[in-house]
């Protein structure tokens, strides 16, 4: 078992930054039970030292596997991507994307703290900076989106998308997820199929008010992704789950 | 598996890895003529990582050399051949300390084309754009 990062890196930034909660621990223990799928479809070629015989530097060797893109969407705190970095290695580039600086520093300190090598943070919403350079390259894209379903108001009070004239984007951003809670799961969803690698995997948290079953239906018949739901629990009223979308197979 | 707390570590500030991946997305701009995004004023740190040669064979073709060779030279780290070099463990060392090893630790990224101005605080870049520019 990945034991759960060391958060002790985050309490400097709380209440600001969204604490791990019974969503996030869901979160993990899905992406631990596909540890197998992460593992060996992310993995990098083995190193030198660690085949039989050492293999020499050659020019026109192409690389087995390309090194893994992984990118968490909203990380928040940083303990899915510390816990991710856990699971798959630290022979990949691991990028958390957040539009709350708070929550920009607070990824960046849980990183550093439970020695994730290759990380970098990005201020931004969504991918947008990123996605003509990401596109076909993500092979592990995770999402902890806003599900909460609220009114226009909180949601205009949570400075959604592009809204950095409001003001610095605060906690509310955190969870604050419009009508059926699916107002930024929907805008990221047609941009998943695009971002991910031919072996990539989306992992989305839900809440049962975003109705997994139509996102699992528009999956097939829009968004070109093959749903699955991975994981689910029932935390006090929420009735929560993790789903993962790929790409459709051709077998 | 144990870890420790953070003390003894260091931060992450903006690699000029992930300075190869971000572009302009200002409503209109043409982000593939402006790409790669100017730096300017830049603070640079260099931070000692461990060499992998596997590693960075596999992140050759994920990179944009072009803009990667254009970043480089107007930083003065040095003149990059116009195509790629063959990966010897040479060139692999050298890309290692150019993409993981150089960080921005302030500054800004401009478009050449909109002049949007993209600031670089504390090694963390605000790609954020304001509503009417969506
Ligand atoms: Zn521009």
């Amino acid at each position: 078992m990945i034991p759960t990062p060391d958060l002790a890196a985050l309490k400097p930034f709380l209440p600001d930054v969204y604490d791990p909660a019974e969503d996030t621990f869901l979160l993990l223990d899905a992406l631990e039970g596909d540890a197998d799928a992460l593992r060996t479809r992310h993995a990098p070629s083995p190193s030198p030292a660690a085949a039989e015989t050492p293999t020499p530097l050659k020019a026109s060797t192409a690389p087995l596997v390309t090194t893994p893109f992984i990118v968490e969407i909203g990380p928040g705190s940083g303990c899915v991507l510390a816990f991710l970095a856990a699971l798959v290695g630290c022979n990949a580039v691991y990028w958390g994307v957040d539009m709350n600086p708070k929550a920009c520093a607070a990824t960046r300190a849980v990183a550093a703290a439970n020695r994730v090598r290759h990380s970098d943070v990005v201020m931004g919403d969504l991918t947008a900076a990123m996605a003509a350079r990401l596109c076909g390259q993500v092979d592990v894209l995770v999402f902890n989106p806003p599900y909460v379903p609220t009114d226009d108001e909180e949601l205009a009070a949570a400075a959604p998308a592009g809204a950095a004239d409001s003001g610095p984007v605060g906690i509310a951003a955190a969870w604050a997820g419009g009508v059926a809670g699916r107002v930024v799961i929907d805008r990221l969803m047609p941009q998943v199929k695009a971002l991910l690698s031919p072996r990539g995997a989306f992992y989305l948290v839900v809440v049962r008010e975003n109705r997994p079953d139509e996102l699992a239906r528009l999956a097939r018949e829009q968004w070109g992704l093959r749903p699955r739901m991975l994981m689910e629990r029932k935390a006090g009223y929420e009735g929560l789950g993790v789903m993962k979308f790929e790409h459709v197979s051709d077998e | 598996m144990r870890y420790f707390s953070l003390s003894a570590t260091r931060v992450n500030t903006e690699r000029l890895l992930t300075h190869n991946m971000l572009q302009c997305h200002v409503k209109n701009c043409r982000p593939n003529e402006s790409f790669p995004l100017t730096i300017k004023d830049p603070e640079l740190e260099r931070t000692e990582a461990e060499f992998n040669p596997d590693f960075m064979r596999g992140l050759v073709p994920k990179l944009d050399w072009t803009a990667l060779r254009k970043t480089a030279g107007a930083l003065g780290l040095g003149d990059l051949p116009a195509e790629m070099p063959e990966a010897t463990d040479e060139f692999l060392q050298m890309l290692h300390a150019l993409v993981l090893e150089t960080r921005v630790v302030s500054g800004s990224m401009v478009c050449d084309v909109c002049h949007h101005v993209f600031p670089i605080t504390n090694g963390i870049p605000n790609m954020l754009l304001q509503a009417d520019e969506v």
